[in-house]
């Protein structure tokens, strides 16, 4: 609590300076007034606009990071466990990743149109490597004493995976997971700012075309807001299913 | 209809009875036969000619050459031998892990072809053998599900176990929870819940304090003695040996081989300061260190007293 008021500090005399400045005389065009912006903010989360952008922009992303997970934690299991399958497979992934995913918004605008269809696509592409790689890794880092356990037991491969091979990654994958949310996010924002019609991003470049200045802030204020509470969440999450057995 | 003789003639209910009767003994005699051919005859274990060596570089590296072994039914059977002579590898033959590059290894008279739960092998570094995010309840019942334990029957069967190897308190923790012995008994206990027919151990209270050994040499002798499961035991600690062991075998050389054989006529059960107090335990430890001695030169240095000049 003593931490978050000292950093609480800068921020707010930043505000207060900056409403000062901008009471005595405009300085850029470009700089609304932080009272603005609250009223702003207060005013769309009051008729809902926001939260609406909101939940159409979490869709996609969700949706995106879903797609991501179930292919890339399939794909990346096979690979981590074979390592003839990644040598063969290995080059044409090296050569996809690096496509930057938002260059596939024209051809995924033609698959899918305008829509969660196309946003989620973008952003299942983005995700899919971080937790692709994290799992080949978390795969081929299994103690290799739990695998003689496993064939001691006489485990049969789906009992293998089961028990032994998923959990076994578990806390990897899981961090690749979060990474990738945090990515989703990001790349269904600016897939909505470049082209699609809908959440955060659309009505964050709506406000900026109908020079509503103090909108604008307002979203990027909220976006902000969302960042830090996503962030929180993911860390909560992966914290608590993995306490228990980590070592201190 | 009744049963006709020979003579056409209906055979009396005494009589049926005395045929039963003869043909009941006729199979128990058998049975004994197989039963006492199994337990004299023919060995639990039978290693003959086995070798083992992979390709190292350009040439090929030998570990193991020319082992022949038998392991009776119920031994206690300790190897010993200095690190790298490759008494792990044949703890690893023995439970299926790996296979041996000549000769053959049988179990039951059976070629060893893979793993099996009836084989199962207590592993060394226990931390790394136990599922760290299963509780230690948990990892036990792993064992019973590798023998097909429905579930609903599982927990009773554990919680013996578990009283059995004094973790009866520790059932809900998970492994990093626990110290190293209190880890190796989970273990033995998982071990244990496969029903194993032989129990394989590779050094399995190397990394334990003396008291913890002790604590838990007893309690191993105690079970495999109650359950008469046959034990290969691998340890690179002289006394132990001899305190566990019906025999103890010397893998010595380079490739590995067995250089020395003892049989340990110490009286049964054992007990930590009679036993090992007794002359011929003294007489057998004695032999053991000059085998090994010679082996990995430890003699010579010893030999010189300290100050000596």
């Amino acid at each position: 609590m003593k931490h978050l008021l000292r950093g609480a500090i800068v921020p707010a005399l930043l505000l207060v300076l900056w409403e000062l400045a901008s009471r005595r005389g405009t300085i850029l065009n470009t700089l609304s007034r932080p009272s603005d912006i609250l009223l702003a903010l207060l005013s769309s989360l009051r008729d809902g606009s926001i939260l609406i952008a909101t939940v159409q922009t979490f869709e996609a992303a969700l949706l995106g990071v879903a797609l991501a997970a179930v292919v890339g934690i399939l794909v990346g299991t096979i690979l981590g466990l074979s390592p003839t399958v990644e040598g063969v497979t290995g080059p044409t992934i090296e050569a996809l990743r690096p496509i930057p995913a938002v260059a596939f918004l024209p051809l995924a605008l033609m698959m899918f149109g305008f829509g969660v269809g196309l946003e989620a696509s973008i952003v299942a592409y983005a995700c899919i490597w971080p937790i692709m790689i994290v799992t080949i890794t978390a795969v081929r880092n299994i103690e290799p004493r739990l695998l003689d356990v496993a064939d001691v037991m006489e485990m049969s491969f789906a009992e293998k995976l089961r028990k032994i091979i998923l959990p076994a990654a578990f806390a990897r994958i899981n961090v690749g997971l979060r990474v990738a949310a945090g990515i989703a996010l990001v790349v269904a924002v600016t897939t909505e700012i470049v082209l699609n019609p809908r959440g955060l991003g659309y009505s964050l470049i709506l406000a900026q075309q109908s020079l509503n200045v103090a909108l604008m802030y307002a979203q990027l204020v909220w976006l902000c807001i969302i960042g830090v509470l996503l962030n929180a969440a993911l860390r909560a999450l992966g914290g608590g299913s993995t306490a228990a057995w980590r070592p201190a | 209809m009744s049963p006709l003789n020979k003579k056409g003639k209906r055979l009396s209910r005494a009589q049926v009875l005395r045929a039963l009767g003869a043909l009941v003994a006729v199979l128990a005699t058998t049975m004994n036969a197989a039963v006492a051919v199994r337990g004299e005859g023919s060995p639990a274990v039978a290693l003959r000619g086995l070798g083992l060596s992979f390709a190292a570089g350009a040439g090929r590296r030998t570990i193991l050459a020319n082992i022949d072994l038998d392991v009776r039914e119920g031994e206690f059977l300790c190897i010993v031998g200095a690190s790298g002579s490759g008494k792990t590898s044949l703890l690893r033959i023995l439970a299926g892990l790996i296979r041996p590059t000549h000769g053959e290894a049988r179990f039951r008279g059976q070629a060893i072809s893979g793993p099996s739960r009836e084989r199962a092998i207590v592993f060394q570094d226990y931390s790394r053998a136990l599922l760290p995010w299963r509780t230690v309840s948990a990892n036990v019942a792993l064992g019973l599900d590798s023998r097909g334990v429905r579930r609903e029957a599982q927990p009773p069967i554990v919680e013996e176990l578990l009283v059995r190897m004094g973790l009866a308190d520790a059932s809900a923790q998970y492994p990093s929870q626990l110290s190293g012995g209190m880890q190796q008994r989970v273990q033995i206990a998982r071990c244990l819940a496969q029903a194993p027919q032989i129990l394989l151990m590779d050094e399995p209270f190397g990394a334990l304090d003396a008291l913890t050994r002790q604590a838990l040499q007893d309690e191993i002798l105690f079970l495999t003695a109650e359950k008469q499961i046959t034990v290969v035991f691998i340890t690179h600690d002289l006394e132990e040996a001899i305190y566990l062991g019906d025999r103890v075998v010397v893998l010595g050389g380079s490739p590995g081989g067995i250089v020395e054989t003892v049989d340990v006529d110490l009286p049964r059960p054992r007990n930590q300061l009679t036993t090992r107090e007794d002359a011929r335990f003294l007489a057998h430890r004695h032999r053991l260190f000059r085998v090994l001695a010679a082996e990995t030169n430890i003699g010579r240095v010893t030999a010189a007293p300290r100050g000596a000049q």
